[in-house]
C-alpha cells in the first residue's frame, strides 16, 4: 500500500497517517498478548518508518502519540459505558463485544504493549 | 492485509455502518474526539488539524484518503483547509454515508466517493499532492 501510495503522490507530495504498531522489545508472551488485544491488524505491523524508506519515500518522521491515544481509549470506554442503554442494540452480542475488546485494548495501551505514531514522509522531487 | 482479511473487515465495517447513528453515538464521538462521522476510530479533530498542517493542504490541493470509513478525516479536512478530497474505502454503507455528509457540508464539487480497496487504489500516477490513512495499516 505504500508503494502504491508513492505512485499515486506527484513528485514533492506528501503522505501522513497515524499506525498502531505492537511496542518493540517485549517478551513472547507480551506479544502474544498486545496481539490479542490490540487491533486485529496489529500482528501485521512492521516499523513503519523502514518500510516507508524501502517504498521510496524519504524526509520520513515518526511521532509517539500514544499518550494522545491512551486518553482517547479510555474516554471512548467511559462516554460508551456512560450512554450504554441507548447505544446498546437489541441484538447487543457485537456491541458488547467491541466493547470488552475495547476495554481489553485499553489496558493493554496502558500497560505499554501498544503504540500509535503519527508518520510524515514526502516522495522524493517536485 | 490479506483478500481474505480484507472480506472479514468489509463485512464487519458492512454491518457497523449500516446502522442508524444514533443520537447518543453523536455525543459520543463529540465528546471523546471532537467530530462526528457516525464511525471514528482514533483520530481526533485535533490529530485531524494536525494532518492538515503537516501535509499543507490549502485550496486547489488534491487530497486522497486511504479507508476513510465514513469519511473521516478526508471530509473534514476539505472543509478546513479548502482542498479537494478523494475518500476511499469497501463498504458501501460507509461510503453512502460520506457522499451525503459531503453534499450536508456544501463540499460535492470538491468531493469524490470511490469504493475501492487500499490494495488496488484505481488512480492515475502522480495525480494527488498528499495521501492521509488513519489506523488502515494496523
Amino acid at each position: 500500500m505504500l508503494r502504491a501510495c508513492r505512485r499515486l503522490l506527484r513528485p514533492g507530495g506528501r503522505t501522513a497517517f497515524f499506525t498502531i504498531t505492537v511496542t518493540e522489545g517485549l517478551s513472547p508472551a507480551l506479544h502474544r498478548r498486545a496481539v490479542l488485544q490490540g487491533p486485529r491488524a496489529v500482528a501485521s505491523s512492521q516499523p513503519q518508518p523502514e518500510l516507508l524508506r524501502r517504498a521510496g519515500f524519504t524526509d520520513v518522521v515518526a511521532t509517539d502519540v500514544t499518550d494522545d491515544y491512551l486518553r482517547t481509549s479510555e474516554a471512548w470506554v467511559a462516554e460508551n459505558e456512560r450512554y450504554r442503554d441507548e447505544l446498546r442494540p437489541p441484538d447487543a452480542e457485537g456491541y458488547d463485544q467491541r466493547l470488552a475488546d475495547n476495554r481489553t485494548g485499553v489496558a493493554a495501551i496502558r500497560d505499554g504493549l501498544l503504540r500509535r505514531w503519527l508518520l510524515v514522509a514526502r516522495r522524493p522531487g517536485g | 492485509m490479506a483478500v481474505r482479511d480484507e472480506a472479514e473487515a468489509r463485512e464487519r465495517f458492512d454491518q457497523r455502518y449500516g446502522g442508524a447513528v444514533l443520537p447518543a453515538t453523536e455525543r459520543v464521538e463529540q465528546a471523546v474526539f471532537g467530530a462526528s462521522y457516525g464511525t471514528i476510530g482514533a483520530t481526533t479533530r485535533a490529530q485531524a488539524d494536525q494532518l492538515g498542517r503537516v501535509l499543507e493542504l490549502g485550496p486547489g490541493d488534491r487530497l486522497l484518503d486511504v479507508g476513510s470509513g465514513c469519511g473521516w478525516p478526508g471530509l473534514y479536512l476539505a472543509g478546513t483547509t479548502g482542498c479537494s478530497v478523494v475518500v476511499t474505502d469497501l463498504p458501501m454503507p460507509g461510503m453512502r454515508r460520506a457522499r451525503e455528509r459531503a453534499a450536508a457540508d456544501g463540499l460535492t464539487d470538491r468531493t469524490a466517493v470511490v469504493v475501492a480497496s487500499a490494495r488496488h487504489l484505481p488512480f492515475r500516477p502522480e495525480c494527488f499532492d498528499a495521501i492521509v490513512h488513519t489506523d488502515v495499516l494496523c
